[in-house]
């Protein structure tokens, strides 16, 4: 029989979430909310890591996979897009209500590697939440850092995420240049309507001593992957978060593999070069 | 020393007293490892049973956790598995299976307790083969089908009785429950058996992954039904699915066995499915138990016992797939490049 090393912090069932509470809901877009959840003797219910995942559930409809939005001293945030019926219910639910959770999974965003580096950003729709933390983290470590740009694109104005951090706060932050594209004009948009792409293309960014974080859906990522490669930037440098049906989190039911990568272990944060290694399929 | 076969019946009923014995026994036409009871037939003649005895350690439905609501306070209860168990002849195939289980269920950072708690609780006993079936080919993946690896107790036919001996500590203390059915006794010359199917497993991963672009696989899924037999037979298969049964303000949440080659297995919320054609599905399947799986712990997640070759409805064949592609790459099929693989839509 095997000797068992026991390095997971959990003694008990890693498959049983604990019972948590959500202390706050935001309304971010008409489809999409954040939920600040805490245990229910008001302590974090775990801590995470920039990039880590986290099964957010509602016990009687089951529980997904999200990557952790932001935490703060006492909460951690889930932002969700209604896209299922899981996802659904979660829309549901109201301050006070209790929630399954359980994690952190995976591995992170290599903050420590980038440092002294520049940072560039890109995120298209609910592609955002992912990328915050280790934005978030860049801000908090400023002068570990050097020039940061985002850039972040939505089907409309309206679809775009975290409207207040986008538009008000972080366009003030130090040597921080926020740029934003809708795909779809509209009255209440001044800005550029242009897909995420051409448009990173077209800001001429320096892209000298760069690290690029890029997530979202399929086809911004294949397409930004190529603007990025355009621009000169070497797949060594680009990071992304890689998105897989998951079931258990912590690589036993197999649901989440990339060719013999799971995503839920050995992710879901790669390079672009190790992306290139899989096996699509 | 020797079990006479003459009392094989004894020890089974004095081990039942103390635990759940699943024995090998004809259920409906189809054999299964089935716990013994006082009169029950045991099936230790025939090489492989239909089902493997996967089921007694991860059961093809458990449930995970209970839980109830009352307003808006939630409480969950923890299962706990506590029963003792002996597995009762089992083929070396199999106990290789169990091997790869306690890697995928107790090893690589998490461990999964309701497994372990199994796991724990089970003595293997496991029996040498003296009769390989036609689809048997455990010695294709160096398999010895006379020494079951990581069992507590192995048994050799003598054939009027079964030469016993302790594999582990644990088999040694298990023994000391059986000497009143015991005698003494010398092991005979294991007897040569010999294999319908010998495969060259040793190029097998390097193959797959050559001709991972190769049209092979899309000829080959044109006929799987994405039924699930040959993973819910397969005695390594370990994907599970995780669901809840919800009555009222009480449930329980459980896994199930689950199969690759079902169309919905990767299906995301929003109907995104990165593996959305059979083909890719079945590749999948395949690249898993020959390569995928030794790149994560180094070993075939196959154990080459045929139970799957023996009951695809389509006649899909792992020990063809394995000659097939070793072939194509004699042929030097990986040069072609990726012969433009046109998928069919399923
Ligand atoms: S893939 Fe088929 S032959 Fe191999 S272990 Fe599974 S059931 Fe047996
Ligand atoms: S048993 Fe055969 S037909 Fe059924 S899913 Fe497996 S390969 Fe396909
Ligand atoms: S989600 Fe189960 S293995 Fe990754």
């Amino acid at each position: 029989m095997i000797a068992i090393s026991h390095d997971c912090s959990c003694e008990t069932n890693p498959l049983i979430p604990q019972v948590c509470k959500v202390i706050a809901v935001t309304q971010e877009t008409s489809d999409v909310k954040s939920f600040r959840v805490q245990t229910l003797d008001g302590r974090i219910p775990f801590s995470f890591v920039p990039g880590q995942l986290g099964m957010f559930g509602v016990v009687n409809h089951g529980e997904c996979m999200f990557c952790v939005s932001m935490g703060g001293e006492d909460w951690i945030e889930f932002t969700v897009k209604k896209v299922g019926t899981v996802t659904e219910r979660i829309h549901q639910l109201h301050p006070g209500a209790q929630v399954t959770v359980r994690g952190p999974y995976g591995n992170f965003w290599p903050a420590d590697a980038c440092k002294g580096r520049n940072m560039i950003f890109i995120a298209g729709g609910i592609g955002l939440p992912p990328v915050r933390t280790f934005l978030l983290h860049t801000l908090a470590n400023r002068s570990d850092y050097g020039r940061i740009d985002l850039v972040y694109s939505a089907s409309t104005k309206k679809d775009l995420v975290f409207k207040e951090q986008l538009f008000d706060l972080w366009p003030n932050e130090p040597n921080m240049h926020v740029h934003v594209s809708v795909y779809r004009a509209s009255d209440d948009w001044d800005g550029p309507v242009e897909f995420t792409a051409p448009y990173l293309e077209s800001l001429g960014l320096d892209i000298t001593n760069t690290t690029a974080v890029l997530c979202g859906g399929p086809s911004l990522y294949r397409t930004c992957s190529k603007a990025l490669a355009n621009m000169g930037v070497s797949d060594n440098d680009i990071l992304t978060t890689l998105e897989m049906r998951m079931k258990c989190g912590i690589g036993k039911c197999g649901r989440c593999n990339v060719g013999s990568k799971y995503i839920c272990l050995d992710g879901p944060v790669f390079t672009q070069a190790e992306v290139n290694a899989m096996l699509k399929d | 020393m020797i079990l006479k076969k003459e009392r094989l019946n004894d020890l089974l009923e004095a081990l039942a007293s103390k635990a759940t014995v699943y024995v090998p026994r004809e259920l409906d036409g189809q054999t299964r490892f089935a716990p013994f009871a006082k009169g029950s037939a045991v099936e230790l003649g025939k090489a492989k049973t239909v089902f493997s005895p996967k089921e007694t350690l991860f059961p093809q439905t458990e449930t995970l956790y209970t839980y109830a609501q009352l307003g808006e306070d939630i409480t969950l209860c923890e299962t706990v598995n506590t029963t003792n168990q002996v597995l009762f002849g089992v083929r070396s195939c199999d106990t290789y299976s169990i091997e790869r289980l306690d890697e995928v269920f107790l090893t690589r950072t998490f461990i999964d307790t309701l497994y372990l708690e199994r796991r724990n609780n089970t003595l293997i006993v496991a029996l040498g083969c003296t009769e390989p079936d036609r689809s048997c080919f455990c010695t294709s993946f160096g398999i010895d089908p006379a020494a079951g690896t990581g069992a507590d107790i192995q048994l050799t036919d003598t054939g009027d009785g079964y030469f016993v001996e302790a594999l582990t500590g644990r088999g040694t203390e298990a023994l000391q429950a059986w000497s009143p059915f015991l005698t003494e006794g010398q092991k005979t010359a294991a007897r040569e058996l010999t294999f319908s199917l010998a495969l060259d497993t040793s190029n097998v991963k390097d193959s797959l992954e050559q001709l991972f672009e190769h049209a092979y696989w899309n000829d080959l899924s044109m006929k799987c039904l994405g039924c699930g037999t040959c993973a819910f037979v397969c005695p390594t298969c370990h994907c599970f699915d995780m669901s809840q049964n919800n009555k009222g303000n009480t449930g329980y949440r459980f896994r199930t066995w689950d199969s690759c080659t079902f169309s919905d297995y990767s299906m995301m919320a929003g109907f995104h499915n990165p593996r959305p054609t059979k083909m890719r599905r079945l590749r999948n399947r395949f690249m898993h138990k020959l390569s995928f799986f030794s790149d994560r712990y180094g070993s075939s997640l196959c154990c080459g016992c045929g139970r799957c070759i023996e009951l695809c409805p389509a006649g899909i064949d792992i020990s063809r797939v394995i000659e097939d592609t070793s072939s194509l790459m004699g042929a030097g099929a990986e040069q072609q490049g990726s012969t433009a693989v046109k998928e069919v839509a399923s």
